[in-house]
Order: C-alpha cells, then sequence, then structure tokens
C-alpha cells in the first residue's frame, strides 16, 4: 500500500511540477529624456524602434501632445507641459490624453519657471538585451505597416555609456587641438562614468550630417532583463 | 552534469530508499491527543513524561506544531515545511522582533523595508506582503496593505513560540497565506507562575539611547479553575543613524505621475533624530474552566521616521539641540481579542473550537513628510516641504468554528467555517482617510518670485484661493484651495467586506507509515469571486524517523484596499487609480521534503535534526500598476530550496545551519532581481560553568541582490554640488552580499533561578546596508536605503 501510493505520489508531484510552469518575459525598461521633439501632427504618432541584431524590432508608440492646447487640460491646474502618451490604432485623442496613457514628458528643466519635469518610460516585452541602436520615425495613425515609416532621430547604444559621449569628447579635443584658446577648451569635461546594467545612447536628429554638430535631441536608457546578481 | 554526479544521486536514492522498504514494521497509531507541552520544556531537554507520538523522536516544543494542521501534529509529519521557534530560543538567540527571527528561519527574510522605512516587513520566498501573520490563530494582516510592519510592534518576551510555515497554507487559513504563515502564540499562565520584572537598556548607532522593561504576571486560582496571564512591555529609543549616500532634496513619488528629475545633492549625510521613539504593549489571557479562553493584545506606538518617505534626510533637532523640524510621525497600532471555547467529547473522539475575535489597524501619519523643506543655494524651493497626512482606521471582525473528528482507525477529520468582514473606515481624528499636500511654493500667486507662483515639484500648479471645480474619473469635484496650497481630499472610500469559508482536510493513515491528506476550502466574498481551493499532501515515514512529504497547496490573497477603494477624484496626482473589481492573488506550490532525525542520545550528541526541501511555486493573477491603474497581471514563477540542520549536544549546547536559493521570474518583468538568491543563517550556544553561562551566535548572510537607481552624480549640475538626475540616469546597483552577526551572553540560574541577565551584540560588525528602495514599487528608482548599524542590549529578569 505504501508502495503504491508513493508511487503514486512521486508520479503525480513529477507530473506537477511539469504543469504550469510560468512562461517567462525577458522584456525591457526603456527610460527616454526627449526635448526638441516636434509635437504630433493630426494624424502622426512617433514609433520607437531597437535594432536588435541587424533586424528592427518596434517597441512603443506615442504622440507628443501638448497638455493644455492638445489635451484640452485646465490651465489654472496644469503648466504648459508636452506630454508623451502611449498611442494605438484606432484610439481617439481624447483616449491617447487618459491619463493611463501617460508615459512621460518632453524635457522641461527651467528653475526660473519653477518646472523640473521630464522622462519618459516604456515598458517592453521586447527583449532588447543585445540592442545595438534605436531609432524613432514618424508613423501615420492606423498605419498597419511595421517597418518604419520616416525616421526623425537615432541613438546609437553603448553598455553603460553612450558612444555619442565619446565621439563628442574627441571633436572638442579635434578643435581644441586647432583653437587652443577657445575658452571652452580650458577644461574639457572627462566622460561620465559607465554605469551597470544598462545600454545607453544619445538621441540626434536624422539626417546626420556632421556627427560633430549634429542636434541632440535626448538620450534612452534601456535595462534589459538579465539577472546579474551574483548568485 | 557528469557521470559521478548521477552515481552520486543513485547512492543517495539507495540510501533513503533501500532501508524503506527492508523496515517496513508497524509502528504504534496516534491514539491520543497530545496535551500541551508542560510548562514550555527547555529546548533540548526531554520533556518529562510527554507522549511520545508516532514518528516523533522527541515531544518538545520546538516539535509540536499547531498551525500546520490546525490541531495538534509534529513538524515531522505535518503536511508543509515548518519551522518552529520557542520562548526559550528567543531568549536564547536575543531575537527582539518577528522580524528578527524570520531572518533565521530558512525561505524567509525578515526586515525589509520600503519607503525609507515606513514598512518593515518580510518575505516569503523572496516575495513582499506574501505571508499571513495570526496572533493566537487570528489574522492580523493589515487588510489596507496586505502586510504588517513588525518591528517592536509586537514583545518577544510575551512570545510563548512562533510556528511558521513556508509555502501556501490558503486551505487551512485562508486569506493572505499565499507563500508562508506565521502563527505568533504569545504566553499564557502556564508559562508564568507569579511574577516577573525585567529591566534594560542599552546603546548603538542602530538604536540610539535603548531602554526597554516588561511586567507579567500569572496566576491560577479556584483550583486551576481561573488562570490568568497578563504582561505589559514598553520599549523605548531614539532611532538609529543612517548614512544616507546622496541627500536627495525632491523626487519622484511612487504615482502613475509623471515621470520626473530627482534632484541629489551630490553628497554623503548621516540623520541624527532626536525624538524618542516607544512601542507599549499589554498581553491578556484568561482562561475559565479549561475549555474558555479569553484573550487581548493591545499595542500602541510612536515612531519617528529617520528618513522622509521620498528619501530626504530628517533631522529633529540642530547640533545645538534646538528643533528644526517635527519629524514624520507614525501613531500605527495593533489591537486584537477574542474569546474561545474549546472541548472534547466521545472519548476524546471529537473536539469542538469556537472563536469569536475583533482586530483593529490604526494608520496615523502626521505630518508625514515626503520631502522636507529645503533651500537650494539662496531660494527656499520647498520653505514648508511636502507632506503627506495619513489615517486610517481599518478592522477585522469575525467568527471561527473549527472541530476534528476521529473515524476509525484510519481517517482524522478537521473541517470548520469561519464569518468575518473587513472594514475601511474614516480615521478617527479626521472622520476619514485624508492626504494633505502642501506645496506653499505654488501658493502665493501674487508673489513677484516666479519660483513662488509656480514651485519646483512636479507639474502640478495651486489656483488661486477658493474652490475650484477639479476633474476626475466621475465628473467634476468641488475642491477647497486654502491659502498655502493647502487642500484636503479623501483617499479611498469606506469599504466593507463580508467573507464566508468552508474548509475540510483528512488526515486518511492507509498504513501506519503513510498519511495521506487530502483538503479543500470554498469561500466566498461580496467583495471578489469566489474561491476554490485544493491541497492534498503525502507524508510517508520512509525508516525509523526519516519521513518523505508530497505536499501540493494552494493559497490566495485578497486584493489590498487601497487597491480597491481609492478615490478617483484625487488631484494630488500621488496616487495609482483603483479598481473595485480585482481578483484575488493566487498561489499554488508542489513541495518535496526530507527530514530525518539521527544519532539520538549517541555519546555526546542527544540529536542531528536534519531537513531539505524543495518547491516550484506559481503566483498567478498578481495585482500590480499597469500604466497607474492597479490590475490583475501576470505570473511569477518561483524556484525554492530550504535545509535546515540542528544539531543537540547534551548539556544544552547547540548547532544550527539553515538557508535558502530562491529564484523568481515573473512573465512580465522578467528576473526578478530585488532580493537576494540564496541566504544562510546559522550560529550556536553553549552553556559553562554548571548551566550559569550561556553563549550564543547567531548569523545571517544575505546573497547580492540588484538595485534599480537613479545616479546622484551623472544628471545635470543645476547649482554647485546639486544635481538634477534625469530619467536616464538610471543603472542597476548591485547590493553586495553581507552578514549580519549578533553576539549573546546570558547568566543563568542565579538567586534560586530567578534572575538571568542578558546581553546581546546587534550587528556586531557594523555592517553598513543599503537595501532596494521601494521594494514593493520599482518604479521609483531612489537610492538604496540604509539600514541599521551596531548597536547593543543588556536586560535584567527577575522572577518571584
Amino acid at each position: 500500500m505504501a508502495g503504491i501510493s508513493f508511487k503514486a505520489a512521486v508520479l503525480g508531484f513529477g507530473l506537477a511540477l511539469s504543469l504550469g510552469c510560468v512562461e517567462v518575459n525577458r522584456g525591457a525598461i526603456v527610460q527616454m529624456n526627449l526635448k526638441n521633439i516636434t509635437p504630433s501632427a493630426d494624424g502622426e504618432h512617433y514609433q520607437l524602434f531597437a535594432v536588435v541584431q541587424g533586424s528592427s524590432v518596434p517597441v512603443g508608440r506615442f504622440k507628443v501632445l501638448r497638455a493644455i492646447e492638445d489635451c484640452m487640460q485646465d490651465a489654472d491646474l496644469v503648466p504648459p507641459l508636452t506630454l508623451i502618451q502611449a498611442y494605438d490604432n484606432g484610439v481617439s485623442r481624447a483616449e491617447v490624453c487618459a491619463q493611463s496613457r501617460r508615459l512621460g514628458a518632453v524635457d522641461e528643466i527651467n528653475l526660473a519657471a519653477g518646472l523640473l519635469v521630464g522622462g519618459v518610460r516604456i515598458d517592453t516585452a521586447k527583449d532588447l538585451a543585445d540592442a545595438e541602436s534605436v531609432f524613432v520615425s514618424i508613423e501615420a495613425d492606423g498605419d498597419g505597416d511595421p517597418r518604419p515609416d520616416l525616421v526623425v532621430m537615432r541613438a546609437d547604444l553603448g553598455a553603460g555609456r553612450s558612444p555619442h559621449e565619446a565621439i563628442i569628447k574627441t571633436c572638442l579635443e579635434d578643435f581644441c587641438a586647432e583653437v587652443p584658446d577657445e575658452p571652452s577648451c580650458a577644461d574639457i569635461p572627462a566622460l561620465d562614468r559607465a554605469r551597470r546594467g544598462v545600454l545607453v545612447g544619445t538621441f540626434v536628429r536624422t539626417p546626420v550630417s556632421d556627427v560633430c554638430n549634429a542636434i541632440v535631441t535626448g538620450d534612452i536608457a534601456v535595462v534589459p532583463a538579465v539577472d546579474n546578481t551574483e548568485f | 552534469m557528469t557521470r559521478n554526479f548521477w552515481i552520486s544521486l543513485l547512492q543517495l536514492s539507495a540510501f533513503w530508499a533501500v532501508p524503506a522498504w527492508a523496515q517496513m514494521e508497524e509502528l504504534d497509531p496516534l491514539d491520543e491527543p497530545i496535551e500541551a507541552p508542560a510548562g514550555a520544556p527547555v529546548a533540548g531537554q526531554e520533556a518529562d513524561g510527554a507522549p511520545v507520538i508516532l514518528e516523533e523522536f522527541t515531544v518538545d516544543a520546538r516539535t509540536v506544531v499547531l498551525s500546520a494542521a490546525r490541531t495538534r501534529t509534529t513538524i515531522q509529519e505535518a503536511p508543509g515545511i515548518i519551522t518552529v521557534i520557542t520562548a526559550d530560543e528567543i531568549r536564547q538567540r536575543g531575537h527582539r522582533t518577528i522580524n528578527d527571527v524570520l531572518r533565521t528561519v530558512p525561505g524567509f527574510e525578515g526586515s525589509r523595508v520600503d519607503s525609507n522605512g515606513w514598512f518593515n516587513e518580510a518575505t516569503a520566498r523572496g516575495q513582499p506582503r506574501t505571508l499571513l501573520i495570526l496572533i493566537n490563530g487570528v489574522n492580523v494582516t493589515e487588510p489596507l496593505r496586505n502586510g504588517l510592519t513588525m518591528d517592536r510592534k509586537i514583545p518577544m518576551a510575551s512570545v510563548k513560540r512562533i510556528e511558521v510555515t513556508s509555502g501556501p497554507g490558503g486551505v487551512l487559513w485562508g486569506s493572505n497565506a499565499l507563500l508562508g504563515v506565521v502563527n505568533i502564540v504569545l504566553e499564557d499562565q502556564a508559562d508564568l507562575d507569579g511574577f516577573e520584572v525585567s529591566a534594560g537598556g542599552g546603546h548603538g548607532v542602530g538604536a540610539q539611547e535603548a531602554v526597554g522593561g516588561r511586567v507579567a504576571y500569572g496566576q491560577s486560582f479556584f483550583d486551576g479553575d481561573l488562570k490568568l496571564y497578563i504582561a505589559v512591555d514598553g520599549y523605548s529609543d531614539r532611532g538609529a543613524q543612517l548614512e544616507v549616500d546622496a541627500v536627495k532634496v525632491l523626487g519622484v513619488l511612487p504615482a502613475p505621475d509623471l515621470d520626473g528629475k530627482t534632484l541629489y545633492e551630490d553628497r554623503k549625510d548621516i540623520t541624527d533624530f532626536n525624538q524618542r521613539d516607544w512601542w507599549l504593549s499589554t498581553t491578556l489571557n484568561l482562561q475559565i474552566m479549561d475549555t474558555i479562553t479569553v484573550d487581548a493584545f493591545f499595542q500602541f506606538e510612536t515612531d519617528y521616521r529617520q528618513q522622509a518617505t521620498g528619501g530626504a534626510v530628517l533631522r529633529g533637532s540642530d547640533r545645538e539641540g534646538n528643533e528644526v523640524l517635527t519629524g514624520s510621525k507614525g501613531d500605527d497600532s495593533l489591537q486584537m481579542g477574542g474569546i474561545t471555547w474549546r472541548d472534547r467529547f466521545l472519548d476524546d473522539q471529537f473536539g469542538i473550537s469556537a472563536r469569536a475575535y475583533v482586530a483593529h489597524f490604526r494608520l496615523d501619519e502626521r505630518p508625514f513628510w515626503a520631502f522636507p523643506p529645503r533651500t537650494l543655494g539662496t531660494v527656499e524651493a520647498i520653505s514648508d516641504g511636502v507632506v503627506l497626512a495619513l489615517a486610517a482606521d481599518s478592522w477585522r471582525i469575525g467568527t471561527n468554528f473549527d472541530a476534528d473528528i476521529q473515524l476509525g482507525p484510519e481517517h482524522h477529520l478537521i473541517f470548520g467555517a469561519e464569518l468575518f468582514t473587513e472594514l475601511l473606515r474614516n480615521s478617527t481624528r479626521d472622520a476619514t482617510l485624508r492626504r494633505r499636500i502642501q506645496i506653499p511654493g505654488l501658493a502665493d500667486q501674487g508673489a513677484e518670485d516666479t519660483l513662488g507662483q509656480r514651485g519646483i515639484y512636479g507639474p502640478t500648479r495651486c489656483p488661486p484661493t477658493g474652490t475650484h471645480q477639479v476633474a476626475g474619473a466621475n465628473g467634476t469635484t468641488p475642491v477647497d484651495f486654502r491659502p498655502g496650497c493647502d487642500f484636503t481630499e479623501a483617499l479611498t472610500s469606506d469599504v466593507s467586506r463580508r467573507v464566508a469559508a468552508l474548509y475540510v482536510t483528512d488526515n486518511w493513515k492507509p498504513s501506519r507509515r503513510v498519511a495521506v491528506q487530502p483538503g479543500f476550502r470554498f469561500q466566498v466574498s461580496n467583495a471578489y469571486d469566489p474561491v476554490a481551493l485544493l491541497g492534498a499532501a503525502f507524508v510517508w515515514n520512509v525508516v525509523d524517523r526519516t519521513f518523505l512529504k508530497l505536499n501540493y497547496s494552494e493559497g490566495f490573497r485578497p486584493p489590498e484596499m487601497q487597491a480597491t477603494a481609492l478615490n478617483e477624484d484625487t488631484i494630488s496626482g500621488v496616487t495609482y487609480q483603483g479598481d473595485p473589481n480585482l481578483d484575488v492573488e493566487r498561489s499554488r506550490a508542489v513541495e518535496a521534503e526530507v527530514n530525518t532525525v539521527l544519532f539520538s542520545n549517541a555519546g555526546a550528541l542527544k540529536g542531528v535534526y536534519l531537513r531539505a526541501d524543495y518547491a516550484y511555486t506559481v503566483m498567478s493573477d498578481l495585482v500590480r500598476n499597469v500604466g497607474g491603474v492597479f490590475a490583475n497581471s501576470g505570473e511569477r514563477g518561483i524556484h525554492s530550496a530550504e535545509f535546515l540542520t540542528r544539531i543537540d549536544f547534551k548539556g544544552g549546547h547547540e548547532i544550527w545551519l539553515g538557508g535558502h536559493f530562491v529564484r523568481a521570474e515573473d512573465s512580465v518583468l522578467g528576473p526578478v532581481r530585488n532580493f537576494p538568491n540564496w541566504v544562510f543563517m546559522g550560529g550556536g550556544r553553549t552553556r559553562l560553568f554548571g548551566d550559569h553561562l550561556e553563549l550564543s551566535v547567531t548569523s545571517t548572510l544575505i546573497g547580492a541582490q540588484e538595485d534599480l537607481n537613479r545616479a546622484s552624480d551623472t544628471g545635470e549640475r543645476l547649482l554647485p554640488g546639486l544635481v538634477a538626475a534625469n530619467a536616464t540616469d538610471i543603472e542597476v546597483d548591485k547590493v553586495d552580499r553581507y552578514l549580519l552577526l549578533r553576539f549573546g551572553a546570558r547568566v543563568l540560574n542565579l538567586w534560586d533561578n530567578r534572575l538571568e541577565l542578558s546581553a546581546f551584540v546587534y550587528n556586531a560588525l557594523n555592517t553598513q546596508i543599503r537595501e532596494p528602495d521601494y521594494f514593493f514599487d520599482d518604479r521609483v528608482m531612489s537610492r538604496g536605503q540604509p539600514r541599521e548599524g551596531f548597536s547593543a542590549f543588556g536586560q535584567a529578569t527577575v522572577t518571584f
């Protein structure tokens, strides 16, 4: 009796172990700071793509909307922010403006005006651990084509530090070698320390003709779902 | 895997299996209910006259467990992964809190803080707020947040025993037994005959200028027909000095509000808060005719936070002793009481227990700084600070009916019902749960200074003083803006949750060595869909004192009331959106355990207890914030393995070692990284000089974990030393493994065994810890939260 029960129990236990395992997502947290980005025109939205192993992976779609003019918020309560709102095909303007679709706001640091806002967060189910770069395109509302349309900004990603920072430092060093008396050359800042566990990039407006003078439109940091905790 | 590994595994299997088949002699059946261990026998000593039951090696207070099966059984045969901590063990190891205890129990991690010290709770299998906390069998898990801060709230000197079950326990215990059950059994007259008085004090950066003491009285009257126990416990200190690695000035609060900048002063600071905290509690137990028990526990406290919940450093006075800030004060408290009738009939074959109880939880945080006043440069950026003031009362009122009946030699049926209601009501002070936001910089519309007109924090502007119609989820709401941009709003609505449940379980013994224990529970509520839970355990006495358990168990956690009843018309923006239709969160686990007792009374050894467990647990329908709204979303799979070894030597010496490995992966978030994958705990004690001196060591080694943070040194520099960290200044900090070490010495058996002296040193290495912040809200990427360093406490206890 005991033997039969034992075998049955072990069998049942093994069966139970094999059932109901959680399907684990290997997504990522994407944080952006956006500036110099134009509010979305009627019928258009932005889409963020990541380039992973040579392929473009759509990460998220959003509209850039002015809180008061586009989303009809109370000017007595809300300063004139530019909001980043999640967008899906078929969603109305009023729905896009809902608080539950808030991804963040365009950067606004103005101590004199009392504004200190910015930052966008997108949680994605896409595995971005091997992302090499990202870009943002303008897409037509309702566009079902997964391919990017008009790319307006892009960023190369580096582990812990934006590759663009090193490029800009080199540009400045080259410039200072030619114009050593330039005041800004007196103290060329060091690169920020590399940050652990993130991929970092600097958005520049496209097309880029001169990387040293490219217009910076924000930053991006990607936290992939990789467990670096030492076991 | 190497070939040798598999050969070793086969050898190990043979080691267990061969004696099992070869030695199937029958043992005496479990024929008598076990009496309570008389006089709380000293751990490690034989309990004279105590019945030896079935598979148990020694009946002592550490092996008998009540909560595992809702009747008396042993940890070896109970259907679950059980650890029992006795009052003796609490004294021997110098535990100060339930969290201290759980730091020594495999599968648990005691004392994890959230919101910079506002909550101080424990995790099970790495997961927060998954524990059912019981006091004398009554659920004292706060319904507002599904948790219970376990600081000094429960005085350890009044605890008789703590029974900890690792894994879901929903069939027997219902709500909140998601991943573990902690049943705290308070002392009664059996533990004290006469007076007990104790007093002590201590100091250290971890607990400054500490004092504590208790007075307890236990007496039996009318030939034992009336037994009284009453104890008053008190403790006070001036908090801890905590080192903050970067001084946070302003930042994001847990909210669906905009993810903004975080202002840091890029320097370290140390909290130096001089307000005195205190905790006071009364424990009462009255037994009448051995069948009726009246018990009560009343607890009150005032606990000043060292850090504001936003992360800024708080100070109670300047260096000259002048008060500069009335700190964030918490007057949280817990009171519970009940009456129980318990009797047995039919030659002890049938037993009944009926209980009525009430538990009250008070949340009162005022003022509760989000960010204290701060001057930036020459500008009073937040001259009066950002203040939250919270108050709430919640209640759980109910009855339990439990019964057990022996049906023939094979079946022992345990069944019961419960009926209770949970209420969230207005605070007694403000008549409702209120939150007041004051951003004075926003208030003065006439000020010349533009900072004064708009403030520096967040997008919210303050309209002119007066009543304004503010848009909310349910249309517009009139809000009265007072001078100073001060307004009041309800954070939650009043909620009533009524619950009824039935459960039944059978301890079926088809043979002397095998027990099969199926169980079922059905629970209904007006607030969530009906819940049906299944459980099944297979316990096999493999050989001698070796047991194999296979267990399937389920549990659930009702949605916390703050997730279902939030005021949707809030305008402060520092809140999520609730959902009254949230479903319960569920857990189901398959568990396997092998436990054994070796070397009983062999030479110097009194016995060796070993247990090893593995479990795979799935949590589903998790309630989390999705786009600012509470929602059931996703699953989490948890692999966990635990082990515990205790070696008892003759003469009262002991060595113990335990640990657990946990790996959790989430269907939405991927690997869960803000808790340690492994924790080891161990220690020992020795008795010297004829049992007059006892020395002990208790240690917990906590593995590395990760903390998503905003870097305080790579953001934009606004002023000298002032950094605005951007959303993208994010990094995954590694919290290195760390060791918490505790030494203790007790002088025993003085003055005719009436006097005991003890001294303990906590965090003896003064390990500086910064735990992952906002454990329950990974959206807020603040700096790690510093924890208490070294402290010492000495105490004298007299009984007479």
